[in-house]
């Protein structure tokens, strides 16, 4: 039985009726959007306003047919379970920007706003949207969707700091808004949290208004290669005990590569640069590019050495601080099992990826991991899950999603099994 | 109603000391910081999270209101027992837990003070950033629930910016743990609803928050202005030019004069408006900033701009900022200190408008505003006996809110809705935005035991948008 015989032509009828024929995917094609070819809904549509997505959501709920919501799909894959049913709403054509309050460092766009739209927009008044997509697909509502924290989070925070009001349709097709346009802003619930990081749980966000920032003076990349990650990581923590504030501080190891890379980041006015980088007093080996100068050799192979990680499923741990001149071994067992790996040493935060495609290496490294990590206090990681959701999760989705409708295969909220 | 048989499981569950009904015990309970008042049927002393859960889960059986209290300093009526219930005091867990300064977190209860916290930190070099008005006795607890924010947001942000994880009870008494140490673990995190829901979702027992490194060097300016628009547009200016100082805030003339009454500070009495400024970095950096928002603010109309040269002066000039309150008692016995916020580039034409609003319903507005974010605090000043002057302010206050709404602001941006705002939540938002939030409540609190009737009256669901 094909794909297309599987998924009823009722389904597809109603969703081509509601978004045009050209806006439904169906069969293999549904697997472009970042979905694995196993672990695929049936099909895809791609509606063009939020009334189209309220129409979806009803027919949805009114047949029982599950949604996953999605934005350019660099990270569907990453938590979706084995579904192999239901529709994925994909929200890329609501991409437009319809405010920019330079003043008020805001701006407000459609959920499938792409970053280079925002930048194109906000350079001229040398502002910023504080999130650093690893993707130039990556949709601004699926940043905010997936609580997305890029590779200078320490300064800046996830996705969901910038935050300041957001839209979406709820499990009953309501289309709600909550926050507002002010940073300050105690009015009634604010749901923003709820949403950001909630991966469509609990709605499909349509559009969000943003809290920008000025753009920094300069930035300067640090970069220095290692043969030895203990070597590395030595050196990564005797720099955040010098400078206090970096902008970001991350060890990239990469099963391609021998070199372990140190990649520091200094931001802000030339003074307070030029200030952090006389007390670090940099020995030999680094290279430093500016944003001013030489730039986008170091900082352009360390973006494709994140991106190929991040194209494998990946994993994240979150490691206490305290605990950080202490995680060789753990280093030592990701190159052992030859995983790529970024280390963000300034937020305590590894992110690696599978170690290869054989199962049985897969199974052997989720051991050794598990037994290195085992009885760790302040070390927590999503390779092997451990959380359930919780009943109070429960009781929420039970009032906003009674017939269990929005991604409920989203390992992140428990909802499927992790292999 | 609380009888008999309730106060003796109270008593068992608190211990007799720490169950209050006597007449004047629910007086003193049974007002905040705002002019709402209401008496509870019994106040209880929490020690731990296991009486708070045991309460709740006596309340749900029972379905008695439970109005969670920190020090009262609400300014919306947000802990009044309005509908009766008990007021359950948090005072006492007041621990300071644990100060991780690597981590840069603080595990801390609901009862401990902003400043006990503040304290705390910054002998680890790190600040709570938050820092409401209220900050010596205001609760971390109370702030986390009615989401506070104070002078330095414009830099720092408020505090659900700082909020990491939660130990809460629920009202059936279950105690759930949210969030954690790192905020980038992937995940659902139901952490943020609980910051600015007035105690309407569940009782905080304990707060994980974050804490900034506390900058090198600082430099605090004070400019004169002959209006208030001139010190509204200096504010617009700096922003856009790309500097982010830590407070921007401004005082007018009745505000000034007010202070400098009480205070004998040497305050320029005839200027319409103050603008004080206090930015901070690393030291390389902040003289040539200093410079820069000088030329701003001359620019655009500054009759005077001093940059205080000692420790003194600064403190004088944040003095004077955290006087404001007080020292309004002087001129008239009561005030409602409304808390609207707009877009900050449309700040300039709403001071503008609240002063036009006092001339038009001939009361006293003092001024107060955190102008970086586009917070206003207008006192509106009345006698509570002049019951005309009383409804000409409360007539003002729903102009303030409608202006404030028309661009793209609203009704309030750190004192919460409380009972006091209630009725304008329909004027903010569409019958969908509160159908979802009477959804989420409803969820949370299906008994309505959890300091019902604020924020939302949810048998009267606005539909009149």
């Amino acid at each position: 039985m094909t794909d297309k015989d599987a998924c009823s032509d009722a389904i597809i009828e109603s969703m081509s009726s509601i978004c045009g024929t050209d806006h439904v995917t169906v069969s293999e094609e549904v697997s472009d959007y970042g979905f694995m070819q196993q672990h695929r809904p049936q099909l895809l549509v791609s509606p063009g306003s939020v009334e189209e997505i309220q129409e979806i959501v009803r027919f949805a709920t009114a047949s029982g047919v599950p949604l996953i919501a999605l934005g350019g799909g660099t990270r569907i894959a990453q938590v979706l379970g084995r579904m192999n049913h239901g529709i994925a709403v994909c929200t890329r054509r609501l991409d437009r920007i319809s405010e920019f309050e330079p003043g008020n460092l805001s701006l407000r766009c459609g959920s499938g706003t792409l970053p280079a739209a925002v930048r194109e927009l906000t350079t001229d008044h040398n502002l910023q949207l504080a999130i650093f997509a690893d993707f130039d697909h990556s949709t601004v509502g699926g940043q905010v969707a997936s609580d997305f924290s890029g590779w200078k989070r320490y300064r800046y925070g996830a996705s969901g700091d910038y935050v300041l009001g957001l839209s979406f349709v709820s499990t009953d097709g309501k289309h709600v808004s909550t926050g507002g346009k002010t940073v300050k802003n105690v009015s009634g619930y604010d749901f923003t949290r709820l949403l950001s990081g909630s991966w469509g749980r609990f709605g499909i966000i349509t559009s969000v208004t943003f809290k920008l920032l000025p753009r920094p003076e300069k930035e300067l990349l640090a970069v220095k290669d290692f043969s030895d990650a203990e070597e590395a990581l030595e050196e990564g923590v005797d720099i955040l005990s010098k400078v206090a504030d970096p902008c970001s501080c991350n060890l990239i190891g990469d099963r391609k590569h021998a070199d372990i890379r140190l990649v520091l980041c200094l931001e802000g006015s030339s003074e307070l640069v030029s200030s952090q980088l006389n007390r670090l007093q940099l020995g030999t080996g680094w290279r430093l590019e500016t944003s001013e100068g030489n730039r986008d050799t170091a900082a352009e192979e360390y973006a494709c050495r994140r991106r190929a990680m991040k194209r494998d499923i990946f994993h994240t741990a979150a490691i206490d601080k305290r605990l950080l001149a202490k995680t060789f071994p753990l280093l030592r067992l990701l190159a052992k099992y030859h995983c790529s790996y970024d280390f963000d040493l300034s937020a305590g935060l590894l992110e690696f990826s599978s170690a290869d495609s054989e199962e049985t290496s897969f199974d052997e490294f989720k051991e050794a991991w598990q037994s290195a990590v085992d009885g760790q206090a302040g070390i927590r990681h999503t390779l092997v899950p451990t959380a359930r959701p919780s009943a109070m999760f429960a009781r929420i989705v039970e009032r906003l999603d009674p017939h269990c409708i929005m991604f409920p295969d989203n390992l992140y909220s428990g909802g499927g099994d992790h292999d | 109603m609380i009888g008999k048989e309730i106060m003796n499981e109270l008593m068992q569950i608190f211990g007799k000391d720490n169950v209050l009904s006597s007449k004047i015990s629910m007086e003193a309970y049974s007002y905040d910081s705002s002019p709402f008042y209401g008496m509870p049927e019994a106040v209880v002393i929490a020690e731990n999270t296991e009486m708070v859960s045991r309460c709740m889960h006596l309340a749900q059986q029972q379905k008695i209101n439970v109005i969670a209290r920190g020090a009262g300093t609400n300014l919306s009526g947000g802990c009044v027992a309005d509908q009766g219930g008990i007021i359950l005091a948090l005072n006492r867990l007041n621990s300071i837990l644990e100060i991780d300064e690597i981590n840069q977190t603080a595990l801390v209860e609901p009862g401990v003070t902003n400043m006990a916290l503040q304290n705390a930190a910054q002998t680890h070099g790190l600040m709570y950033a938050p820092d409401p008005a209220s900050l010596r006795v205001a609760t971390l607890g109370g702030n986390i629930a009615e989401g506070a924010g104070g002078m330095r947001g414009v830099k720092y942000g408020v505090a659900k910016d700082h909020l990491l994880g939660l130990e809460v009870v629920l009202a059936d008494g279950e105690v759930v743990e949210l969030g954690g140490n790192n905020r980038f673990f992937p995940g659902i995190d139901l952490t943020g609803i609980f910051c600015g829901s007035e105690g309407t979702f569940g009782i905080i027992t304990k707060i994980r928050v974050r804490l900034v490194r506390i900058a090198e060097s600082v430099r605090t300016l004070m400019a004169v202005f002959d209006s208030l628009e001139g010190a509204g547009e200096t504010v617009a200016k700096i922003i856009s030019s790309g500097i982010i100082p830590v407070t921007l805030e401004i005082m007018d003339r009745t505000m000034v004069r007010a202070v400098d009454d009480f205070l004998q500070l040497g305050l320029p009495r005839d200027a319409e408006a103050l603008l004080l400024i206090e930015i901070d970095g690393c030291n390389e950096e902040l003289d040539g900033q200093a410079e820069q928002i000088i030329a701003i603010a001359e620019e655009t109309g500054a009759s005077e701009v001093t940059l205080a040269t000692t420790e003194q002066q600064r403190q004088d000039l944040w003095q004077a900022r955290r006087s404001g309150n007080g020292a309004l008692g002087r001129i008239k016995p009561a005030y409602m200190v409304q808390d609207v916020t707009v877009p900050r580039h449309r700040l300039p034409g709403m001071l503008k408008f609240v002063a036009d609003i006092a001339s038009q319903y001939n009361i006293t507005i003092a001024q107060l505003a955190h102008a970086g974010d586009g917070n206003l605090h207008p006192h509106l000043l009345y006698d509570p006996f002049d019951l005309q002057e009383k409804e000409r302010v409360e007539q003002a206050a729903g102009e303030i809110f409608k202006a404030a709404l028309d661009c793209g602001g609203t009704l309030t941006g750190e004192h919460g809705i409380g009972i006091e705002k209630k009725q304008y939540l329909p004027m903010a938002f569409a019958p969908e935005d509160i159908e979802f939030m009477k959804d989420v409540k409803q969820a949370l609190d299906p008994a309505l035991i959890l300091n019902r009737g604020k924020i939302l009256d949810l048998a009267e669901v606005g539909d009149d948008r």
